[in-house]
């Protein structure tokens, strides 16, 4: 059971005398004093009231930097890529045709001796296609210079940020750096990619971030952030995107809700590693994602938006899509072969010793984050009693 | 008749305390006006049915638009026919009615008797169910020749059908398509009193006054009160009154009210370009509507307060779907939630809110004039002159020209046409104080990055931005007297009489001792001679079926 921060109500509570309403916007067009601008930063931070600062997640791809030279060899293999690679031309040419569908899926998706592939994880398998590029979005997460292995991690190779930021941590975009269901082609997103973020707009997933406790927007040694799944769908347009300052509510079940300290300079918010879990649906199939050691970069813009990264360690069975009885066939559907995939999962597993056979048990992880601004409801003011005005007839 | 009020006297002769409504000018004598026919309003049609019959009891088909006469739909109704094709709508949800009132789901609840077998006629049950209905829905008793006919076809039919209840739909349906129920129609008699002069009849007084307090039509109680005489004494009217006023059915005639009054009949005819505003929906532009009537009937209902007040209030009601717009939170998830915006905020009053902000503009920007004009002619009761044919309207609608940034640049150019300027210099200095609200109601500080100026002035009174406007529009005689002579021209059903300038002056007069609060406004006209005078102007006679 991974420990999660949630003070988030004790926190709230004490700042909430402090703070403008329940919560305040950061844009420009806002009466409240925004840092950053001619008419911010007071003269004297202890007669400033604190105010919270609300963005709801519009879009969290993979932070992958999709360099150019990641994928010599082309994109990662689906079985049947892999099987018709293994039999001559005549065969593939056989077993391609219509009439022989049912032998060929028999052969490319299960084992020699008939087992779907998804059940035979450790079935032998040439190694996964993976980035071979340098660089790479994400966060230093071991606290190494060099990925040397320690106390808590694995040896791994480093990336370098696409800023010049040293020794950045992202086992995960290994593994799927060269998958097109998440680097996808030019000009098109990744399908699985898609299919998750998808989910922003028909209700599946709403992620809520907090910034609380701001006395100056621009720096701020003392804030406390909190990053919520939300109980509320998003507010969506006539043309389908997502509309800024609407009033969410951050649900009420505390496994999502997470709490960190953090601080802002020069705009940016950053936090301190905690442990974070998510989760989103699609098409009614919830999927959860453990983050440990998470942490949020965040820079909150003039306009009330907000970009950054969350970067944590993704616990490997929460990356492996072949756990939960998974087929091989469905797999293929979203190009990935089984075995090769899950391999590749733990051989770039870089995080968390298991304490039995210091296996790493997850992988470092960098999510891109998009937010609008946006209005983090508190669950028991969404439960206030409606008001006392005549109801319409 | 001069109306004479008591005061108190002390032992001394001197004059002691009164209250402000227990002493004062007497209410001037009005000669009345000819009796008024005027069309059932949809919103009036549909609530009588549903408090005649059930609210379940659906109406379908479609009404004709109104017309508005002095600004008000009300006065329209009385100017206004039905075509031919708003006829058949009218059979076609007549019949629809019937034909439910009659189902199986309704006919327990709803027919005073049961037929002694069903699959055939009986005159006695149909005539007792359609004397109780015929009595609510002309708004008075029927008599046998009225009732003959309906009756008659209730029974063939009955008897082609061999069912009752098919039978009696045929009959209730001649009801409901006749012109005493589409129409309210006052009926003036002879006044007992003085044979030289006409009074309203008790029931046309019982029509007149339920559809002004409860925009339906009369209940049992008004009716049996309109056939026991007692509306035909200022004693009886006045319980009546009070019975209404302090009913919660008031609401639903205030709020028919200020729907007529703000013309949020263009609410269904409302658009926005998306693209230029994706935060206008029809869920936003129906929620507009009811914040705004939530707003002035806790304002004027419920705290009773001063009716100028809804220019400077910063009290209202909103949903999510509106924080969105107004950007600020609603921590409610569903339903209404009472906000206060800050003393910094620049929302002020009901020209702040999305219901002014967003009708009075244009489909993809704001519109100085459009709301110059709606302050002046719905808020101020003053007409502006329509634009001449020729315009050249080229300068004010390119929001896209860098030499006129803002709405207000580009109507200082439109002014140096010399046809436009008289009628713009009363309506643009209002309009361009709520330039910081674009046409969807969403407060900016620029347009196309240049700073808007709200300032302005208003008869004089100069102010800063919107808030001040507010300020300006409460202090400005003309709003508060607007008001007022709206009322009373809504629950009468016509302009004001040229005999009625006197009691006009009462009228205001008695607002503003009583503090410019609605309740008061509304008991006053209902229980006042002047609403139900008629002028004698010949027989109005009875329209057969």
């Amino acid at each position: 059971m991974i420990g999660i921060d949630t003070r988030s109500m004790m926190l709230r509570r004490s700042l909430m005398s402090a703070a403008v309403l329940t919560a305040g916007m950061f844009a420009a067009t806002s009466h409240v004093a925004v840092a950053g601008t001619a008419s911010a930063a007071p003269t004297d931070p202890a007669n400033v009231k604190a105010r919270t600062l609300g963005f709801a997640v519009t879009y969290l791809p993979y932070a992958l930097a999709k360099n150019a030279d990641d994928c010599p060899d082309g994109l990662a293999m689906a079985a049947k890529d892999i099987f018709l690679a293994s039999v001559s031309a005549a065969e593939r040419a056989r077993l391609t045709k219509a009439e022989n569908l049912k032998e060929f899926e028999q052969l490319a998706y299960h084992t020699k001796d008939g087992r779907d592939l998804c059940a035979v994880p450790d079935y032998p398998r040439e190694p996964q296609r993976t980035p071979k590029g340098k660089v790479s979005y994400g966060m230093n997460l071991d606290g190494t210079t060099d990925g040397a292995a320690t106390a808590n991690s694995c040896a791994h190779e480093k990336f370098t940020g696409p800023n010049g930021e040293p020794a950045v941590d992202n086992q995960t975009y290994r593994v799927i750096g060269c998958s097109s269901n998440f680097r996808g082609f030019p000009g098109e997103e990744g399908y699985l990619e898609s299919l998750r973020n998808a989910a922003f707009k028909d209700g599946g997933m709403t992620l809520l971030i907090e910034v609380m406790g701001v006395k100056d927007g621009r720096n701020d040694e003392n804030v406390t952030v909190g990053v919520y799944n939300g109980a509320s769908p998003m507010a969506i347009d006539p043309n389908g995107h997502m509309l800024p300052y609407a009033s969410l509510t951050m649900t009420d079940d505390k496994k999502y809700q997470t709490v960190a300290k953090g601080k802002i300079v020069d705009g940016v918010v950053t936090t301190e590693p905690t442990d974070m879990r998510i989760h989103y649906d699609i098409g009614g199939y919830t999927r959860v994602w453990n983050i440990r050691s998470a942490r949020v970069r965040l820079e909150m813009k003039p306009d009330g938006s907000a970009k950054g990264l969350l970067a944590g360690y993704m616990d490997a069975d929460d990356l492996d899509m072949t756990k939960g009885g998974v087929k091989q066939a469905s797999a293929e559907m979203v190009g990935y072969d089984c075995p090769t995939y899950t391999q590749a999962i733990h051989r770039y597993a870089d995080g968390f010793k298991d304490a039995k056979t210091g296996q790493c048990t997850a992988l470092s992880t960098a999510f891109e984050i998009n937010a609008i601004p946006a209005f983090v409801i508190h669950p028991e003011d969404a439960k206030k009693t409606a008001s006392a005005a005549p109801a319409a007839h | 008749m001069m109306r004479v009020r008591s005061c108190l006297a002390g032992a001394a002769g001197l004059v002691l305390a009164v209250t402000l409504s227990g002493c004062g000018p007497s209410e001037p004598a009005t000669s009345g006006s000819p009796p008024v026919v005027q069309r059932l309003t949809e919103a009036q049609y549909r609530q009588s049915i549903a408090d005649i019959f059930a609210p379940d009891i659906k109406v379908g088909g479609r009404f004709e638009p109104g017309t508005r006469k002095g600004g008000l739909l009300a006065v329209g109704g009385s100017v206004v026919a039905v075509s031919a094709s708003g006829f058949e709508q009218y059979d076609v949800m007549g019949r629809t009615i019937a034909n439910q009132v009659v189902d199986a789901k309704h006919r327990e609840a709803l027919a005073p008797c049961k037929p002694a077998d069903p699959k055939k006629p009986d005159a006695a049950c149909a005539r007792q169910t359609l004397a109780k209905y015929g009595r609510l829905l002309f708004r008075r008793p029927v008599g046998e020749k009225e009732l003959a006919s309906p009756l008659a076809l209730a029974n063939r039919a009955a008897e082609a059908d061999g069912d009752f209840y098919a039978g009696l739909a045929f009959g209730l349906a001649q009801f409901l398509d006749s012109p005493n129920f589409i129409f309210r129609k006052d009926v003036a008699e002879a006044d007992p009193s003085d044979s030289s002069k006409q009074r309203l009849s008790a029931y046309s007084k019982a029509t007149r006054l339920s559809f002004f307090l409860w925009n339906t039509t009369p209940d049992n109680e008004l009716i049996r009160a309109a056939e026991a005489g007692e509306l035909d004494s200022r004693a009886g009217i006045a319980k009546q009154v009070d019975r209404m006023l302090a009913s919660p059915r008031l609401e639903t005639g205030v709020r028919a009210f200020f729907t007529d009054f703000l013309g949020f009949d263009k609410f269904d005819s409302l658009a926005k370009d998306s693209l230029i505003y994706p935060v206008f929906t029809t869920k936003v532009s129906r929620d507009a509507e009811e914040q705004t009537l939530r707003t002035l009937v806790d304002q004027l209902l419920v705290q009773k307060a001063d009716y100028r007040d809804v220019f400077t209030s910063r009290k209202t009601f909103l949903t999510r779907n509106l924080g969105i717009v107004y950007k600020v939170p609603v921590g409610l998830e569903s339903g209404w939630e009472a906000h206060e915006f800050p003393a910094d905020d620049p929302h002020v009053g009901l020209l702040t809110e999305l219901s002014f902000t967003e009708l009075h503009a244009h489909p993809g920007r704001s519109s100085s004039t459009l709301r110059g004009k709606a302050v002046r002619e719905i808020l101020l009761c003053q007409k502006v002159p329509d634009p001449p044919a020729n315009v050249n309207f080229t300068v004010v609608q390119d929001t896209s020209n860098p030499q006129f940034k803002t709405a207000r640049e580009r109507l200082t150019a439109h002014r140096t046409q010399a046809t436009c300027a008289g009628c713009h210099k009363i309506m643009d200095p209002i309009g361009l104080a709520l330039e910081n609200f674009d046409g969807a109601g969403q407060y900016r500080s620029q347009e196309n990055g240049a700073a808007i100026d709200p300032s302005g002035e208003l008869d004089g009174a100069k102010f800063k931005d919107a808030a001040e406007l507010g300020q300006a529009l409460h202090d400005n005689p003309s709003a508060a007297a607007c008001l007022a002579n709206s009322v009373y021209r809504y629950g009468a059903g016509r302009e004001f009489d040229p005999g009625e300038k006197d009691w006009q002056k009462y009228l205001l007069d008695q607002f503003a001792r009583n503090g410019y609060r609605l309740p008061d406004l509304l008991k006053f006209i209902a229980t006042s001679d002047a609403f139900y005078a008629v002028r004698p102007a010949g027989d109005v006679k009875e329209a057969g079926l």
